[in-house]
């Protein structure tokens, strides 16, 4: 393992870590429940992708990196899924968007 | 033979487990069995595999896709960490509708999960024929309705 290498996993793990730190904070930070969600988005996007990353640079050919390949490519399967179900519930429960401009797919200018 | 694609199923699940697993004693291996049996019966209760054909084009295109798809994820994110620390004036939260008439069930099912995926748009209602995404910017929104997106979906999966 050389160090630049070990370098450049570091970097990526700390900066996954950044955005799922910013994702805490944006959850908190947003107005109402969708635009939370939004926020909260960041965790489960770049950031599980630059940290995973990270790891499989620091790990190799071997077969945890394939471990790790399949981790992510999970999570990125599992993870819309879930928020999808969960604004989707929103949704239908009747909670609305605040705040909102509606953009039909007809329209022109799009207001 | 309708027992054979479950049976086949079990057997490329338990392969999956030994190769991840790699302990290999007898106990380790039943529950092995056992859950990878349970997973199939959960499966087709839940529901039946679709009829869809399984073309083999999918596994390639898919994965090109997802290199594309890794780049916007790039873009969005940067995006939103900008609004996430940045003044809440600069939100406009906006619904657009996709129209989706034209895909199979495993392109909605990209498309929607794509859109979620990035940042800024999230997806909170598909039906047979639109998709409607809530957008963090009206920008997004209109990004989302040009289409560029849709258009890769449906080369993907061209029906």
């Amino acid at each position: 393992m050389n160090g630049i290498l070990e370098a450049i996993a570091g970097l990526l793990v700390i900066s996954g870590s950044l955005f799922v730190l910013a994702g805490g904070i944006g959850a908190l930070r947003m107005p109402d429940f969708y635009t939370r969600i939004h926020g909260a988005s960041l965790t489960d996007s770049l950031g599980p992708v630059l940290v995973l990353g990270g790891l499989m640079i620091y790990a190799g050919l071997s077969l945890i990196t394939v471990k790790l390949a399949a981790v992510m490519l999970f999570l990125l399967v599992t993870s819309p899924t879930a928020t999808y179900a969960l604004a989707n519930a929103a949704l239908l429960a009747g909670l609305k968007p605040e705040g909102v401009v509606r953009m039909p797919a007809d329209s022109e200018d799009g207001v | 033979m309708r027992l054979m694609r479950p049976l086949l199923a079990v057997i490329a699940l338990f392969a999956v487990w030994l190769l991840w697993g790699g302990l290999y004693k007898t106990p380790v291996l039943q529950l092995g069995i056992v859950s990878c049996v349970l997973v199939v019966w959960l499966t087709y209760r839940m529901a039946l595999p679709d009829q869809q054909e399984h073309r083999l084009a999918l596994l390639y295109r898919v994965p090109l896709y997802w290199l594309w798809l890794l780049w916007e994820m790039v873009v969005t994110n940067v995006q939103v960490l900008r609004l996430v620390l940045g003044p809440r004036s600069a939100l406009s939260p906006t619904i657009v509708e996709v129209d989706a008439s034209a895909s199979s069930k495993f392109a909605l099912t990209l498309l929607g999960n794509s859109i979620t995926l990035t940042p800024g748009t999230l997806t909170i209602n598909i039906d047979d024929t639109r998709l409607t995404a809530h957008c963090l910017t009206r920008a997004a929104a209109k990004d989302l309705r040009d289409g560029a997106m849709a258009r890769r979906v449906a080369a993907v999966d061209p029906d």
